[in-house]
């Protein structure tokens, strides 16, 4: 008879002479537990096992501390990177200044011509611009303020 | 996950049958010993890695079929380096101890089943061990071995076959052995 052993589920499905012999090797596996019986365990090892379980839960105690100390550490630095840069660079606060700006270069447009023109993407960009005899204060800054930012633009002022 | 030990239920519940198997496994009182403590001695080290997904108890044997063929590997390199030099193979038995292991194994051991399943691969004779020594559900030996259940049927399956055949094979051997000696029969006028 053929038998596919995946599904097997209990001896008894077994061939004949194949269930004999599981059977002779439970018994002998319980005569030779019977002859050899499992003596107390060492004194020492078991001290020594007491002693690593203490140190095992002190240092899983240590890790679960270490994590929970973590977590709200990395959440604090976390907020405080992402308040950082939304403050100095990119960020809202810069976008309203760059708006002032543009509204102070519209409020005086025969004074001011500002041109901004990028060449290529490789090469630094060239900034060119002129100011006009009347150039206001907040024009004059927003403009410092660009140069500050954009650091790869190559300078030019005529007057 | 925390997994909490009383180290007295521990060794109360679980030291008698590993060391069950391990008689089995390795077929010398001394050996079983030395084994049986030695996965104690893991169980108590790695527990911060045991993550209690499967029980102590399938955890344990794990453990123990990991040590046992640890220490056949070592036995088996041991066993092949004394072949390559002969002669320290012959000073090693002057000097007492047993290169082959086999003066050291219990009689009863040698005389039953399990020391033909000392000569399957490990994969089935540690499937025969838990499923036949320690009446472990296939699920269980499945958990214990870290294979799927059916590979463990299939185990126990052809290890059975095999472990038949080396019966059969070791009858024929007996049966070919005269019933009385050849001196016994000067003797006999």
């Amino acid at each position: 008879m053929q038998v596919d052993p995946r599904t097997l589920i209990d001896d008894t499905e077994l061939p004949d002479d194949l269930a004999a012999l599981a059977g002779q090797l439970k018994g002998e596996a319980e005569e030779l537990a019977e002859c050899y019986p499992a003596g107390k365990i060492h004194p020492v090892l078991k001290e020594v096992l007491a002693v690593q379980l203490k140190e095992n839960d002190r240092t899983r105690r240590f890790r679960s501390g270490i994590v929970a100390a973590m977590v709200p550490l990395l959440i604090l630095f976390g907020s405080a990177a992402l308040l950082f840069t939304l403050q100095s660079g990119g960020g809202p606060a810069e976008a309203g200044k760059s708006a002032s700006t543009k509204s102070a270069n519209s409020s005086a447009p025969t004074t001011v011509v500002s041109t901004p023109t990028v060449q290529n993407e490789e090469a630094p960009r060239e900034l060119t611009t002129e100011f006009g005899r009347d150039l206001s204060g907040p024009e004059v800054e927003g403009l410092i303020d660009i140069w500050d930012r954009d650091k790869t633009v190559i300078r030019r002022v005529s007057f | 996950m925390t997994v909490e030990l009383d180290l007295d239920q521990l060794i109360e519940d679980y030291y008698t049958r590993i060391h069950r198997a391990a008689i089995v496994l390795t077929g010398n009182a001394w050996d079983a010993d030395d084994l049986a403590q030695e996965t104690f001695l893991v169980m108590s080290n790695n527990l911060t890695r045991f993550q209690g997904r499967s029980s102590i108890y399938t955890y344990l044997y794990g453990i123990l079929l990991n040590l046992d063929r640890r220490e056949r590997r070592r036995m088996g390199t041991r066993r092949r380096k004394l072949r390559v030099l002969g002669e320290e193979a012959e000073q090693g038995r002057e000097r007492g101890y047993a290169p082959t292991g086999s003066p050291l194994e219990m009689d009863e051991w040698k005389q039953s089943l399990w020391s033909l399943v000392a000569r399957l691969p490990d994969g089935q004779r540690h499937a025969i061990v838990l499923r036949f020594s320690e009446s472990m559900r296939y699920e269980q030996i499945s958990e214990a071995m870290s294979c799927p259940l059916g590979t463990v049927k299939s185990r126990i399956f052809h290890g059975l076959l095999s472990l038949r055949r080396m019966a059969e094979d070791s009858r024929e051997e007996l049966q070919q052995i005269p019933a009385f000696p050849l001196e016994d029969a000067t003797h006999a006028g």
